[in-house]
């Protein structure tokens, strides 16, 4: 009887110095600011249920919308808006790098939250507002949040290396194991990382020390508790769509238990204060900036097309660009201003422009089998034109009779060109060259806009770079 | 570089999405593509624009 007594108290005891922490997780926002105000309304909800709840950004919060990329300080408006949303801590993504070192040290500068990425090192005089990790206290629980970065082959972000510039990183999985010592610092350790989830599944088997990973990177969403050597390995897919809730019982400085769940967010209402904020972030006069003047009204869809193909070609330096008829998607361009908001109505697809080496006879094969993926005519090219014939009918490829570079050379069968066109067709086309090529960190709009940027003015006209006749 | 969809080796460009990885797939096995889910090798769905990486395993049926 004495002994059941003792071991109620022990058990009460117990419970009174149990604490629970609440954190929230979201990765890859992507700028998807249209989401945003269901974030802000499902936070009004959550806090006013657990106060103290961190939110947690797993990196890549930009790169998306034109209205945070497209402006003149690109990254910033999705800064600006996850202060409001009451951030409390962000790891870098590889996005993050996209607008150079400059940019980023700003837009970290702007955060009214930290961010930490441990395997990143900037050369001195060029620091940024950084640290490996960061502390919080919440209900007498000291927590811990160590940062990690993917990098691949060269050793660096999926980023263009240009932008990269000054700034070294560490293989995370090497660097992580510096940071064992946090263990004993804390009593919830967090990896917050954008690795991708197979590479934290990889680094939950490097580092039992961690409670749990909350990551981005691969867009997945993870719907069920999954854990790995003891470590809780989350992700909640991309663009807003989803947050993670994780929910640690902490007791005498040791995680009791733990609790996953994945919350869809268009579910809740949207906050009307941020809706109003979102609204200004899209009423940016940087949208309406004036890149080049038409001369003369573009009234066909391939001249479209040829200064679509003109841009890529341009963007990536190489002989020729491609560009499918069905990435243009106006069909005629009035006299006058063309603007930054334009280009995005021009391609608003997001195809990544990728660049490959090709044989004068790859180059023709590649042409020739373009309508069979795309229905909605012969492709637009810069830097040749070709004649062709085409049998009637929607998906039949075409045969090209006739094709020079611009000047008038014939393209040879077994000479090599270097190609740029985008990323559908390198996906779709049947006839693959032998090299598959790589994407550039650039998108068809993003090329435009640097294109036209460039130009005093523009005149496509009279430009037609194919002549099919179809049988 | 090399990837695999539906555990058949697919050769695609160096920064393809998943969906690019699974257009290659159709394409060149001749298999249409239905407009469902994308899935890695633990049955977690992806989202299209999922970066791939050299040896990563995509399916577009939930694998067991």
């Amino acid at each position: 009887m004495k002994k059941t007594t003792i071991l109620s108290l022990l058990a009460l005891l117990g419970t009174a110095f149990a604490e629970q922490v609440t954190i929230l997780g979201i990765n890859d926002m992507h700028a998807n600011i249209d989401n945003l105000p269901h974030l802000a309304g499902f936070l009004k909800k959550e806090r006013a249920r657990t106060p103290g709840a961190l939110l947690l950004a797993a990196g890549d919060n930009r790169t998306g919308s034109p209205y945070v990329d497209a402006v003149s300080q690109p990254g910033l408006p999705m800064i600006k808006l996850m202060n409001q949303l009451g951030f409390n801590l962000s790891t870098l993504g590889n996005h993050e790098f996209d607008s150079g070192r400059t940019m980023l040290r700003d837009c970290l500068d702007a955060a009214d939250f930290p961010f930490v990425c441990a395997n990143v090192r900037v050369k001195s005089g060029a620091e940024l507002n950084l640290k490996p990790y960061h502390f919080f206290e919440r209900n007498g629980v000291r927590i811990c949040v160590l940062g990690l970065i993917q990098t691949g082959d060269n050793g660096l972000p999926d980023a263009h290396p240009e932008q990269l510039k000054d700034i070294s990183f560490r293989n995370p999985f090497e660097a992580v194991r510096d940071y064992a010592f946090l263990r004993d610092k804390c009593d919830i350790l967090l990896l917050l990382t954008h690795l991708g989830f197979e590479d934290d599944v990889k680094l939950a088997q490097l580092f039992p020390e961690a409670d749990a990973i909350i990551g981005g990177h691969s867009h997945t969403r993870v719907e069920k508790e999954t854990i790995v050597n003891g470590v809780l390995v989350t992700q909640a897919e991309n663009k807003v769509k989803f947050i993670s809730r994780l929910v640690f019982d902490v007791e005498n400085g040791k995680v009791k238990s733990r609790a996953y769940e994945l919350i869809s967010l268009p579910d809740f209402p949207a906050d009307e204060s941020m809706a109003a904020s979102v609204a200004e972030v899209k009423n940016n006069p940087d949208m309406l900036r004036e890149l080049t003047v038409v001369k003369s009204p573009i009234n066909r869809r391939e001249s479209l097309g040829c200064m679509m193909a003109d841009a890529i070609r341009d963007a990536a330096g190489t002989d020729i660009g491609v560009v499918n008829m069905g990435n243009v998607r106006l069909d005629s361009f009035p006299a006058g201003s063309i603007r930054v908001e334009d280009c995005f109505r021009l391609d608003p697809f997001g195809n990544k422009t990728a660049v490959l080496q090709v044989s004068g006879a790859e180059l023709i094969a590649f042409l020739n089998a373009v309508p069979a993926t795309d229905h909605h005519g012969a492709p637009c090219v810069s830097g040749m034109r070709y004649k062709a014939t085409k049998a009637a009918g929607e998906r039949k490829p075409m045969r090209i009779t006739e094709a020079c570079l611009e000047d008038g050379t014939p393209i040879t069968p077994d000479k090599i060109y270097t190609m740029a066109t985008n990323s559908y067709l390198l996906s779709t086309v049947p006839a693959r060259p032998a090299d598959p090529g790589k994407a550039l960190e650039l998108d068809g709009a993003d090329s435009m806009i640097m294109y036209l940027e460039k130009q005093n003015t523009i005149d496509y006209s009279e430009i037609s770079r194919a002549d099919v006749t179809v049988e | 570089m090399t990837v695999y969809v539906n555990d058949i080796e697919t050769k695609i460009f160096q920064g393809a999405t998943a969906q690019d990885a699974a257009r290659r797939f159709s394409t060149d096995t001749g298999t249409p593509l239905s407009p469902g889910q994308l899935y890695d090798s633990w049955g977690n769905i992806i989202a299209p624009d999922s970066p791939m990486t050299e040896g990563r395993r995509i399916y577009t049926v939930r694998p067991r």
